[in-house]
């Protein structure tokens, strides 16, 4: 890539870090059905509004009963996922956890717990009001992911 | 590929790279049906006309009608029921066995009289085995493939009428009996079956359409024959097929009327017949391979179904007129009866079936295929059928001579043209609505979404976005109240944010007046921006995918990201590309194909690209086309990108041409980067590129 224009100074390597960590963050929830309809840009601009988080191994990210004010999508790691204490599923990057408690209000159902250290992006409830107001193609992958999960559940019942 | 092109687009490139293969499995099932009519009409002409003579060919006539009325009525019920390749078996084997049978009649008591049923098996073959290759087309092809490539799958039945001529004589000079030909054509109906099993299994996924027991209490599915006919554009198809049907028998009733009153003499018709034939498939074949794609591309429907009448009936004329002029025995009316006679076969292959197969297109999918049975199994046999009677009437009851039967041939012509008008503007009319009967509109869903979400408590809600997403919506609140002047949108449509000029079209198309004669100008403006955008950004997609092809690792990831972020520019561009068409034309039209084209595959992005294309001025959808058709390739794209702006002359012409697209990958992220020329406009795309650029992994190919 050599006649490419060239970053050198120290503030720069700051910069590039910066970029190299937006890039990587879209491109992981991009993979995911809840995020999928929408345009790269948008995801760049979600990924800029919400906040990283580093949990260690059998940290809670959220607990059930509790009111839930933003959602989270997995970045690294893995999450068990149990209600009343028995484990109903397995998340890992891409998905995303609490998004129901946005959608529909009312009290966290399920209890999620890091499988080992993992990283999030907590994504705040303003920010999926914005994009369900301007992106309401977002609602194919809402649907898309609650699907999915539906049919998790149903085989993990049966 | 590219990949991201829409829903399903994976699949439409594997569509798009078997289109040979495609072609030359349909083909080789029309050449085996050319070599299995060709074999059987040799041997039971000749046998029935040296024993029972051409007078009692009507009853061949009357007898084909009756049969192919019953089998049609069958095959349209059977094509409701099951698989096109699982109908094939009982109807190809019945064939075979019938075929054999008459060679074991044939070759052990020689009996004559099995020369009938061959000459009434002659025409059915050909036309169920059209009807059983049309179906499969139909479903493998979109209505721009039907267009570009039925063509060449129908030359294999001519080049088959040729082979079987040539083995044929070869044969018979050899053994010195025809009936050996019927074991060829046994054998060619079995290869028939075997090609069509072979193409379900090789094109599963495209052949796979389930056909379902009709539902008479579902509207839209026609339960009956009746019913069917009862739909406008299958009853104008039928009247079309039987008008064209009419035409070819009274033409070839011409031929053969002037050949026998020109050469009295046995042998030299025998030779006059061969000569002519050879011609005839001759021109067919080079007709249907060179030129017939290309005309129906070029210019559609409305001349691929009006040029066959038009061309025989001036030939027609201008042979009543040789004949007025010298003689109807003259060397020069026959020519131009074989003229008409050579063009009416060769526009009726490489038009007439193209266009009427790309007719069925628009009819809906629950009936296509029963309403293409219908048609083509039943048009045939019945005109010739009619033609056999009319000619009867004609010349034993009216007395009319070669003028006479030329006059009412040119008649049936001009009627034919009418038919072929009507069709044309049903064709139309069912394309249009098959688009508007939507139960969804995007423009509505997308507005409905706007209206319904509940607003934060103070109206506005904070911006925690960094989209143009609040600017888009302040001016459409505005459009909505009036507040905003034609002159302000048409100013926002030259926004450096290209969304937000987009929506300021979009509000432009649906607040200005359409006759407003500087919106021509705001769209040719937005259109020359965005050719420049739209040929970047393919070249850049098409350096990634070839790097795609090569980079394993990281480094991919954050090509495909690139990709991925160029493909939503591109997709963008789409949907200008539509608000510019909807600026100056039907906004109803183009807010309908919207849907289809926005998120439709490959066979739904065609046809709504064919009913635009009726009724669109044609240099304005040339431009929009490579922005509007994404379930081509990306190669495929900027080809279409790079002719659509030179057949564009009088926009060419003001324009300067589209500059080249970067040599290589370094070079087209070096541009992202720099954006020099202000045509990528984005910060999201600049950052990929960087972080794509900084990445050792990155090597190339």
């Amino acid at each position: 890539m050599s006649n490419l224009p060239s970053r050198t100074t120290g503030e720069d390597h700051a910069t590039n870090t910066t970029e190299s960590l937006l890039v990587e963050r879209v491109a992981i929830l991009s993979q995911g059905d809840f995020f999928s309809s929408l345009p790269m840009h948008v995801l760049a601009a979600v990924v800029k509004a919400s906040h990283y988080v580093a949990l260690g191994s059998g940290d809670i990210v959220m607990s059930e009963g509790e009111h839930g004010d933003c959602m989270f999508a997995i970045l690294a790691g893995s999450v068990e996922i149990t209600v009343e204490g028995k484990a109903i599923r397995h998340c890992s990057s891409g998905d995303v956890l609490g998004d129901l408690g946005l959608l529909v209000p009312g009290l966290r159902s399920a209890t999620a717990v890091c499988a080992v250290a993992s990283g999030f992006l907590r994504i705040d409830a303003p920010v999926l009001d914005e994009l369900l107001l301007d992106y309401p193609e977002i609602g194919s992958g809402i649907i898309a992911s609650l699907v999915r999960r539906l049919r998790v559940a149903g085989d993990t019942n049966a | 590929m590219n990949g991201s092109a829409g829903p399903g687009s994976v699949n439409q490139g594997r569509r798009l790279a078997r289109i040979d293969e495609r072609v030359l499995f349909l083909g080789s099932q029309t050449f085996l049906m050319g070599m299995l009519a060709g074999f059987i009409v040799i041997p039971a002409s000749g046998l029935f006309l040296a024993r029972y003579g051409s007078e009692n060919l009507p009853w061949i006539y009357g007898a084909i009608a009756m049969v192919a009325l019953a089998g049609t009525s069958a095959l349209a019920r059977a094509v409701r029921y099951h698989h096109i390749a699982t109908i094939a078996v009982p109807v190809l084997l019945g064939m075979a066995a019938i075929i054999f049978f008459a060679w074991v009649e044939l070759a052990t008591a020689g009996h004559p009289w099995v020369s009938a049923p061959l000459l009434v098996l002659f025409p059915i073959s050909y036309q169920t085995g059209f009807v059983l290759i049309g179906c499969q087309a139909g479903l493998v092809f979109d209505v721009g493939e039907m267009k570009a490539h039925f063509s060449h799958v129908v030359a294999g039945f001519p080049l088959g009428f040729i082979v079987s001529g040539v083995v044929g004589s070869v044969v018979i000079g050899s053994s010195g009996r025809a009936e050996f030909l019927l074991l060829f054509s046994s054998a060619s109906t079995l290869g028939m079956l075997a090609v069509i099993r072979i193409t379900k299994r090789r094109f599963n996924a495209l052949l796979s359409h389930q056909p379902s027991l009709p539902d008479t209490t579902q509207p839209g599915i026609a339960s009956s024959v009746k019913a069917l006919l009862r739909m406008p554009l299958v009853a104008g198809l039928l009247m079309y097929q039987l008008l064209s049907q009419v035409g070819t028998q009274l033409v070839d009733f011409l031929v053969y009327d002037r050949a026998a009153f020109r050469y009295a003499d046995g042998d030299r018709l025998s030779h006059f017949v061969s000569d002519f034939t050879s011609v005839l498939n001759a021109v067919d074949l080079i007709f249907l391979v060179v030129v017939a794609g290309f005309l129906l591309r070029r210019f559609g429907m409305r001349v691929g179904v009006v040029l066959n009448p038009i061309v025989v009936s001036l030939f027609v004329i201008a042979a009543l007129l040789s004949g007025a002029l010298t003689s109807t025995a003259s060397l020069t009316t026959l020519m131009l009866i074989c003229a008409a006679r050579v063009s009416d076969i060769s526009l009726t292959d490489g038009a007439t079936r193209g266009s009427l197969n790309t007719a069925f297109q628009a009819v809906g999918t629950n009936d296509r295929m029963a309403a293409q049975a219908v048609i083509e199994g039943a048009g045939m046999p019945l005109a010739i059928g009619l033609t056999g009677i009319t000619i009867l009437v004609l010349q034993r009851v009216a007395h009319l001579g070669f003028t006479g039967m030329a006059l009412f041939t040119a008649g049936v012509c001009v009627g034919w043209i009418f038919t072929g008008q009507l069709v044309f503007r049903r064709y139309r009319g069912a394309l249009r609505s098959s688009l508007s009967d939507r139960l969804l509109n995007p423009g509505d869903l997308s507005e409905r979404g706007h209206s319904a979400t509940p607003s934060a408590p103070n109206g506005d809600p904070p911006e925690m976005l960094e989209t143009p997403a609040r600017t888009i919506r302040a001016l459409r609140a505005r459009a909505r109240n009036g507040q905003v002047s034609t002159e302000e949108l048409i100013d926002t449509t030259t926004n450096w944010n290209r969304e937000v000029g987009l929506r300021a079209c979009e509000l432009l198309a649906t607040h200005a007046d359409v006759h407003d004669h500087r919106l021509l100008a705001v769209g040719q403006a937005m259109a020359q921006g965005d050719r420049e955008a739209a040929s970047k950004f393919l070249h850049a997609i098409s350096l990634i995918e070839e790097h795609e092809r090569h980079a394993e690792g990281p480094g991919s990831t954050q090509l495909v990201l690139l990709r991925k972020s160029i493909d939503d520019e591109l997709r963008l561009l789409q949907q200008r590309a539509l608000a510019i068409l909807a600026l100056t034309n039907d906004r109803k039209l183009v807010a309908d194909s919207a849907r289809p084209l926005r998120w439709g595959n490959s066979r739904e992005q065609a046809l709504a690209l064919e009913t635009l294309s009726l009724h669109l001025p044609r240099s304005e959808l040339t431009i929009a086309t490579p922005m509007l058709h994404t379930s081509l390739s990306t190669a495929q794209r900027i080809v279409q990108l790079d002719a659509a702006w030179s057949s564009a002359d009088h926009v060419a012409a003001r324009h300067p041409p589209i500059p080249a697209g970067a040599p290589n990958l370094d070079a087209a992220l070096s541009d992202i980067i720099v954006d020099r020329d202000r045509v990528w406009r984005s910060d999201w795309l600049r950052v990929c590129a960087q972080v794509v650029s900084r990445n050792d992994a990155l090597a190339e190919p």
